[in-house]
């Protein structure tokens, strides 16, 4: 178990840098996910956690002790990689038991680890196995049991479930979830699935570009978003984002339609660029509303249906989310009226306004 | 229809003696190590005879120390040259060294070098060393000779282990030198099973350093051979059996090694 702290963490390959000075505490028995579009650093800041690429600048420290230019051999850390990355010539048995057999475990109490690793995980019909004899949510669990083995200070999970198929994954994310509740360990997972970061998290780190655009719980992250890619990276279907300007009590939406705007101060509206909204704000009615709006596409799911709809006026078209007994098919014409308390006002910046 | 059979005979025909000149020395020094000097020699040939091995006995009786040093050199340097060649090729293709292109190419110009350009440097060496009409001194040169080879095909190998597999016993703290032992050797033992096949190969059918280095009691296998061409006489029934003899051993090793050339190896380690 164990605190872990980056303190102003950079990171350069070559003339690019991929991580910008990165400030962050991950507290005792944590799960914390990071999450971002590819490219965003997220996998980089893991692997520097873990030792597995060499900090440019900053410090790591793990548990009161200063990590930074430690081999990952002395940093106590596990991590299980995307794709398993099983030893191909050892049994299960072996892989599992590879960390403590290195460290200088006796045999008698490797073999006592892997037995119990092996049934935390119910794989224990497989330890003869090799993993080219293993499905791959086997080998999933056989790349978990070698990190759990070892009692690390902390895991480190790179995309763990992506290689798997939808139902397998879910039922993984249950069980990583049970894991972490049943031993306590601080973990830090990447994904870039946001499904995984909302349901599985205790803490979610935003990143864009190498920097933190937000760090808070799920629900946190989902109803206060920090700025404009926060809050369009966090949602699905994704907010709506209309480029607005502010006008007396109300926004002028793309130039063109006015949207009464009353309760914010004056001074506020007056700076936003930018108007959001999630599909679930925006109320369907088939009498009367603020906006009539065109159905352009819908997704039925089955306990909900998405709209894609045009509204005159508006350049681009917006995603609505409804979960009423009528659904409404393409080329159908319904009112919209959005919920404006519940709407966000981003600045020039994409700073959350409100 | 008449001309499509005459070109099958040619073709054949053609196929034939290109196969006839291969094969036939081939034939004709198996067939040698059953005759005697004369009746190599003679025309028609006469047939050998299978059954008497007594001249191939004697031979082996009189020549066997050569064999042991061709044995003991060729293993030996084939051993060293791994040894020394798998950590050099790990390095080279997991750590950034300033320069690493030009260690990498550097090594292999060695590799371009006529051997005879060595072959005197080499003999003065051992000479002041005191090291001439040894079978270390061969030993050495022969590891020098083949680590620039075995390196670079070694490299190829290594570079074909999954990167995640080397990350993932780093994580699990496995030092550089435990990673390379625990799972890069083996992981690339087809690779490592190639590279030894070819420096054995080498080792063993190589004359000029030998003639250079060693001396009367040191000699290996194919100076042997060779000094059985002598100003008055051409011993032709002992080059047939030492032929025949050299022969063996890379047959036997590179039959041994297909058996562990097992593709595949890294196969269920990382998603594909």
């Amino acid at each position: 178990m164990a605190k872990i702290s980056l303190n102003k963490v950079e990171k350069t390959f070559g003339s690019i840098d991929v991580i910008k000075g990165i400030d962050l505490e991950i507290k005792d028995g944590e799960f914390l996910v990071f999450v971002g579009p590819s490219g965003c650093g997220k996998s980089t800041l893991l692997r520097l956690i873990c030792g597995l690429e060499e900090v440019t600048k900053g410090e790591i420290i793990v548990d009161e002790q200063n990590v930074t230019d430690l081999p990952p051999s002395e940093r106590q850390l596990a991590m299980v990689f995307q794709s398993y990355a099983l030893y191909p010539h050892m049994t299960v048995r072996k892989n599992i038991g590879f960390g403590l057999r290195i460290a200088g475990f006796d045999k008698k109490t490797v073999e006592k680890k892997v037995l119990e690793a092996a049934k935390m995980l119910e794989i224990e019909d497989l330890l003869e196995r090799r993993p080219r004899d293993l499905s791959g949510g086997q080998r999933q669990r056989v790349a978990i049991g070698r990190a759990i083995v070892r009692s690390p200070k902390a895991f480190l999970f790179d995309e763990p479930l992506s290689n798997l198929d939808a139902a397998l994954r879910v039922q993984m994310r249950k069980e990583i979830i049970n894991l972490h509740e049943s031993i306590k360990t601080t973990m830090i997972y990447v994904t870039h699935d946001q499904v995984e970061a909302m349901t599985m998290a205790d803490r979610i780190v935003v990143l864009k570009d190498g920097e933190i655009m937000q760090v808070d719980g799920p629900t946190d992250l989902y109803r206060n978003p920090k700025n404009v890619f926060v809050a369009s990276f966090i949602g699905s279907p994704t907010m709506n984002l209309i480029p607005t300007a502010g006008a007396d009590n109300s926004l002028l939406l793309n130039n063109a339609i006015s949207l009464p705007y009353g309760h914010l101060q004056q001074e506020k509206i007056q700076q936003a660029a930018t108007f959001g909204i999630r599909p679930e704000h925006l109320d369907i009615s088939s009498k009367g509303g603020i906006w009539e709006a065109k159905v352009l596409m819908l997704e039925e799911h089955g306990s909900e249906e998405f709209y894609q709809v045009e509204i005159e006026g508006l350049s681009q078209p917006l995603e609505v989310r409804s979960n009423s007994s009528k659904i409404y098919r393409k080329g159908d014409t319904f009112w919209l009226s959005p919920q404006v308390e519940q709407s966000f006002i981003f600045d020039a910046e994409g700073n959350t306004i409100s | 229809m008449r001309d499509s059979k005459i070109k099958m005979f040619i073709l054949y025909g053609l196929a034939g003696a290109i196969t006839a000149i291969s094969v036939l020395p081939i034939l004709w020094v198996v067939f040698g190590a059953f005759k005697s000097d004369i009746g190599m020699m003679t025309l028609p040939p006469v047939a050998p005879d299978f059954a008497d091995w007594s001249l191939i006995i004697e031979f082996v009786a009189k020549y066997y120390p050569f064999i042991f040093n061709s044995l003991f050199v060729t293993i030996g340097s084939t051993i060293f040259c791994l040894i020394l060649a798998m950590p050099m090729a790990f390095g080279l293709v997991n750590f950034k060294l300033r320069g690493e292109n030009f260690i990498a190419d550097w090594i292999l110009s060695t590799r371009m070098m006529p051997p005879i350009a060595a072959a005197i440097p080499l003999f003065i060496i051992f000479n002041g060393l005191g090291m001439v009409n040894s079978r270390a001194s061969l030993l050495i040169a022969y590891t020098g000779f083949n680590l620039p080879f075995a390196i670079w095909v070694l490299m190829t190998f290594i570079r074909k282990v999954p990167k995640e597999l080397i990350e993932a016993a780093r994580a699990e703290g496995a030092t550089w030198f435990q990673t390379l032992l625990y799972i890069v050797v083996p992981v690339s033992l087809s690779g490592i099973a190639t590279t030894a096949t070819f420096v054995f190969i080498f080792a063993w059918n190589e004359f000029l350093l030998a003639l250079f280095l060693t001396g009367q009691e040191t000699r290996t296998l194919p100076v042997v051979i060779s000094s059985f061409v002598g100003t008055g006489r051409i011993y032709w029934s002992n080059i047939a059996i030492a032929t025949l003899i050299q022969s063996i051993p890379p047959i036997i090793f590179a039959f041994v090694m297909q058996r562990h050339i097992v593709s595949g190896m890294t196969m269920g380690a990382v998603k594909d």
